[in-house]
């Protein structure tokens, strides 16, 4: 008698490919669909998880994009206050794939929109990136000068980038009911003021997020035909839900939403990849060990983890120097080195690297925290 | 400061005869190695307590609450290069030379700028006085470098191109957080008159032949100013200790001025 399971490889099954198996060392999770050299000019965007993501790519040596980098003189903490060397352009986070095709679509028209600067203390902030500028701006007249400014710069990203890294976050968001217009934070947060008569809530669905990524992609290839992407999903839980449903469930439609476009998008076209991110760290397969307590933020050992297995895959050894994860291009499952000494010495400099880079990176700026200060 | 104290001598018939001053005096880094010990500022490396007690006629430390007022002389913030390569390749909305293609906030460059002065050894100066004395305290800026070196401090060809008056201000966006940093701290900041200053930011090269220094030994360079610029110096600080001391300075009236100095 035979089945269609007889001849598949172990990682096809639960047992073998994840309950017996470590999530640092695991293998044939990631099968790359085309190589990303370190030398590929590399954009990155999303939620406050692919800060993570961006810095991992600048540890190892890859190229990562940033056309707009910081002045001379500016400490590390000011930079990422005022949203420098986060990503490839000072867009801050991008939570929903609607705010990226807005972005991409105000670069290419080069559009200024006196609507999205919102006032709060008598200043002036971008509503598309309130936080970018955390003392917001003397006018509106200076609030759009740097907005034109900061579009001209994603314009060159898109245009030049090899590689596009898009860490998808969120699914809801707040729009303005006249112009459309999606602001990555609610008004109220940061800057401006809700008025239910001029914003509204939106939770996207599947085909939302799977047409605006669609219309995203083909804006680029537009400009940039040989642009290839690679999607991920955030494992970073919602910090509250504007539904009416519970955080916990609001937080399972929304990745889960965003995990089924990811995969329709990478199904559908050659040059869209997925890397599971949001398997390996938010799957009970690892048992929430890469969660901080607040069961929220990531871990740096988590990072590098996740990291580290996308890097093997792109031929990159990790700098513990323990490739653990050698995910081939044919998808071949890897026996793993399962030395014990080696294992041991490999979790220490583990450690080692996780607290160097807790203490040199600080921790991401997350928008979206701030809604804890809403909290009862 | 050598310059400073130098008019001091030879312009003290200006000065009330009950009016004195006592020099601390070093390179500006080695300040940093001041401690605050009982009240007072004590060096704590060989090198710095050598210069303190050569330049302070034998004491080898700062009994804070025994002067009237302290002057901080040539600690602080001579930012001219830091702000040249800021603005050579960033400009705000409405200030920007030509050919700069990046942007930032008016409130981005201040918070740079504050960032900086705030772990300028100045700054830690004032902190360490003020943790423990309310005493007066003036600042002194260090004097701009030479306008000869305009052209090796500003490396970029957009600055070289750019009009004084943007030069102006960009040095004025900068003095403006400067004064405020010392505002916070209770110190009172003044700047090189602009009566020695051609280029903003720079020294007329008048003020920079013959400079004077603590230890003759140090080989003589453009960054030390003369006693003519060490009198217009201290021609604005006697003015400004007259005012706050309200007549006890210039007038026939006791008090005791002490001058922290660094070259």
């Amino acid at each position: 008698m035979k089945s269609p399971y007889d001849t598949l490889s172990p990682e096809k099954f639960w047992k073998s490919g994840a309950a017996d198996t470590d999530p640092l060392t695991v293998a044939g999770l990631y099968t790359k669909k085309f190589p990303i050299a370190p030398q590929d000019r590399i954009a990155t965007a999303g939620s406050c998880f692919a800060q993570h993501i961006t810095r991992q790519f600048r540890d190892h040596k890859f190229t990562v994009m940033d056309l707009e980098s910081p002045p001379h003189f500016m400490p590390d903490d000011l930079q990422r206050a005022y949203g420098f060397s986060l990503y490839s352009a000072r867009y801050g986070n991008i939570y929903t794939v609607r705010h990226l095709l807005q972005l991409a679509q105000d670069a290419f028209a080069r559009k200024v929109d006196a609507s999205d600067v919102w006032l709060k203390d008598g200043r002036w902030y971008d509503a598309i990136r309130p936080s970018v500028d955390p003392r917001g701006f003397e006018s509106v007249e200076e609030a759009l000068a740097n907005r034109r400014n900061h579009l001209t710069k994603v314009r060159a990203v898109f245009e030049t980038m090899q590689v596009f890294f898009f860490t998808l976050g969120l699914t809801e968001a707040w729009t303005c009911r006249k112009t459309g217009r999606v602001y990555p934070v609610a008004p109220g947060i940061i800057a401006g003021d809700y008025d239910p008569e001029l914003f509204e809530f939106r939770n996207f669905g599947f085909n939302d997020v799977y047409d605006d990524f669609f219309a995203f992609y083909r804006l680029i290839h537009e400009h940039n035909p040989e642009a290839r992407f690679v999607l991920t999903v955030s494992p970073v839980p919602l910090t509250a839900t504007a539904s009416d449903n519970h955080v916990l469930v609001a937080t399972t439609y929304s990745k889960s939403v965003l995990r089924s476009a990811a995969g329709a998008l990478c199904a559908a076209f050659a040059d869209i990849d997925y890397f599971p991110s949001y398997e390996i760290i938010a799957s009970h397969w690892s048992k929430s060990a890469f969660f901080e307590p607040n069961m929220r933020s990531i871990t740096p050992a988590g990072v590098a983890a996740v990291m580290r297995i996308f890097f093997a895959a792109h031929g990159v050894q990790s700098e513990t120097g323990a490739e653990v994860a050698t995910a081939s291009s044919s998808g071949t499952h890897s026996v793993q080195a399962s030395v014990d000494d080696l294992e041991r010495e490999r979790r220490r400099k583990e450690r080692k690297r996780a607290r160097r880079e807790q203490r040199r990176s600080g921790k991401e700026v997350c928008d979206d925290l701030l809604l804890d200060t809403f909290a009862p | 400061m050598a310059a400073v104290q130098q008019a001091w001598v030879e312009h003290s018939a200006h000065v009330q005869p009950s009016v004195r001053a006592t020099y601390f005096g070093a390179r500006g880094k080695l300040m940093k190695d001041l401690t605050l010990e009982e009240g007072a500022l004590v060096p704590v490396t060989p090198i710095l307590r050598t210069g303190i007690v050569r330049t302070s006629g034998g004491l080898d430390r700062v009994e804070i609450d025994g002067y009237d007022a302290i002057v901080v002389y040539g600690l602080a913030f001579v930012f001219t290069k830091r702000v040249h390569r800021i603005f050579a390749r960033f400009g705000t909305a409405d200030l920007r030379a030509p050919g700069v293609t990046r942007l930032f906030s008016k409130a981005c460059v201040e918070d740079i700028f504050r960032a900086n002065l705030e772990q300028d050894i100045c700054a830690k100066v004032l902190r360490q006085i003020r943790s423990v004395s309310q005493v007066p305290v003036l600042v002194h800026a260090k004097p701009f470098p030479p306008e000869n070196e305009f052209h090796e401090y500003v490396e970029d060809e957009r600055l070289k191109s750019a009009d004084p008056d943007y030069l102006r201000q960009t040095m004025a966006l900068f003095q403006e957080v400067a004064r405020a940093v010392c505002a916070e701290l209770d110190a009172e900041l003044l700047w090189q008159d602009e009566s020695t200053c051609s280029l903003p930011g720079y020294t007329r090269p008048e003020y920079c032949l013959q400079g004077l220094r603590w230890n003759p030994r140090e080989a003589e360079n453009e960054t030390h100013m003369n006693k003519e610029f060490g009198w217009v110096v201290l021609r604005r600080l006697l003015e400004r200790l007259d005012e706050i001391s309200r007549g006890k300075v210039l007038a026939k009236m006791e008090s005791d001025t002490t001058l922290i100095a660094a070259q």
